[in-house]
């Protein structure tokens, strides 16, 4: 496992300038308080700690206003910067993400059809089941799907009625939508499928399955999908091995196991083997026998990367990146005549 | 008419033997299929539950695939095995008989 910093750092950067733009565009929020309740004040309820469940170490609450700041462009800069940041490595790609306004600008809006993510804003999403399931069930898997919550700004919580998060127990397996198009799905459809979970799983279970499925309703799609993971598939072994066990065409399995993601389209840490949303892999399949060993449980790079991509806390509005903030960081002006070159852009 | 047989191996476990007609589809709730004799059934596909999204697109959910569907194509006999559980770990084949009949008589004009 590895947490690289400067990809933290490219994607904090990032984050900084979408949440700019959602800042612009979405509900703001409450004055010292998230959407959800939780505190803007920097600390968590229980600053850092760990989850009580899982043992699984919880970051403690950013706020993006403390200590060093990015220093913003311009607004009229910053289509341009952005576009040379990509061309100087994909992985600073404009993050993709779903708006139904037109708020957002042309370069954004060309990626608007595979965007998956919620936005910097604290949110709490809605769940319910869409079969008759014990209390103590629906409150097991959604503390699980709140394991996510301990670092990052978002929280699940049931409802009565139809949630955003419909989860099913009925055959099909372990899915979930990715992200945003959860809420393109028919209300009377599951967003989340959890086949035949029951309170006699173990825990390792709900932590190995709920928190991956979680982690996909977060946005996360699978690592073992990412590059440099993909690399390590002999793609030979791998058609004779699913072949064998599965009857998958070779097309399946170049679907299913040796197309790796559009790094343009992702933005994040370096491939973690570890991670909760990669697969295990066995040894069969890789070039040098050796297994991915997958991930059981939210790492603490898994909880760094969804802290960083959702904060629990955030500027208010007014602290915008296009305005100056109440804690003195203002956008450097120049005249428009002083605006450096971008070569080749 | 042909039938939708639908088969849940994990819940229904699966018939040692399926007595089909000609045009009838079975659906398994599995992650993969074998083939491993006859030609009465043939395999249209390896596939994974999707659905049609508000804004009419077709989206498909994060998982492995999750639906078998054979169709009963030519009297006889195949055998097939059912996979299912995780392709990537553990997983369950079961075998089953597919005895494929014509299909019924059409009724004479009187």
């Amino acid at each position: 496992m590895s947490t690289n910093d400067e990809s933290c750092v490219r994607a904090f950067r990032e984050i900084g300038r979408i949440t700019a733009r959602f800042l612009d565009g979405e509900a703001a929020v409450a004055p010292g308080g998230g959407l959800d309740g939780t505190s803007m004040d920097g600390t968590s309820t229980d600053g850092t700690s760990m989850d009580g469940t899982s043992g699984v170490f919880s970051a403690p609450a950013r706020d993006v206003s403390a200590g060093c700041r990015i220093m913003p462009l311009p607004a009229r800069l910053q289509e341009r910067a952005a576009e040379v940041a990509t061309r100087i490595n994909p992985v600073n790609a404009p993050l993709h993400q779903f708006q139904d306004d037109a708020a957002v600008d042309a370069p954004l809006r060309l990626t608007l059809t595979t965007a998956k993510y919620w936005g910097p804003l604290p949110k709490s999403l809605s769940v319910s089941f869409l079969e008759r399931t014990p209390a103590d069930l629906r409150t097991r898997i959604i503390s699980h799907l709140n394991a996510w919550s301990h670092a990052c700004g978002i929280t699940f919580a049931a409802t009565s009625g139809t949630g955003e998060v419909r989860i099913s127990r009925g055959p099909g397996g372990y899915w979930s939508y990715l992200g945003t198009d959860i809420r393109l799905i028919p209300a009377n459809r599951p967003t989340m499928n959890l086949q035949g979970f029951t309170m006699n799983h173990p825990e390792s279970e709900f932590r190995r399955v709920v928190r991956h499925e979680a982690g996909h309703t977060l946005g996360f799609p699978h690592e073992h999908m990412r590059k440099a993971l993909v690399e390590r598939i002999d793609p030979q072994k791998a058609y004779a091995y699913f072949l064998q066990t599965q009857g998958w065409s070779q097309q399946m399995v170049d679907q299913q196991v040796l197309t790796p993601l559009d790094s343009r389209s992702i933005i994040g840490t370096e491939p973690d083997q570890d991670s909760i949303m990669c697969y295990q892999l066995p040894g069969d399949i890789t070039r040098d026998g050796r297994p991915i060993p997958g991930g059981m449980d939210i790492n603490q790079t898994d909880s760094a990367f969804a802290g960083l991509i959702y904060p629990r806390t955030l500027r208010s509005p007014d602290e915008s990146l296009d305005a100056p903030s109440s804690s003195g960081t203002a956008v450097p002006e120049w005249s428009e005549s002083e605006d450096p070159a971008f070569a080749g852009v | 008419m042909s039938r939708l047989i639908d088969i849940d191996p994990d819940h229904d476990g699966v018939p040692a033997e399926l007595v089909l007609t000609v045009g009838d589809v079975v659906r398994f709730n599995a992650t993969g299929v074998l083939l491993r004799s006859g030609s009465s059934v043939e395999v249209v596909g390896i596939l994974i539950d999707s659905v049609v999204g508000a804004d009419g697109s077709v989206l498909t959910p994060l998982g492995v695939p999750n639906t078998v569907l054979l169709k009963a194509s030519a009297p006889g006999e195949s055998r097939v095995d059912v996979v299912s559980g995780d392709p990537f770990g553990p997983s369950t084949s079961r075998s089953v008989l597919c005895r494929v009949q014509g299909p019924p008589a059409a009724p004479r004009a009187s």
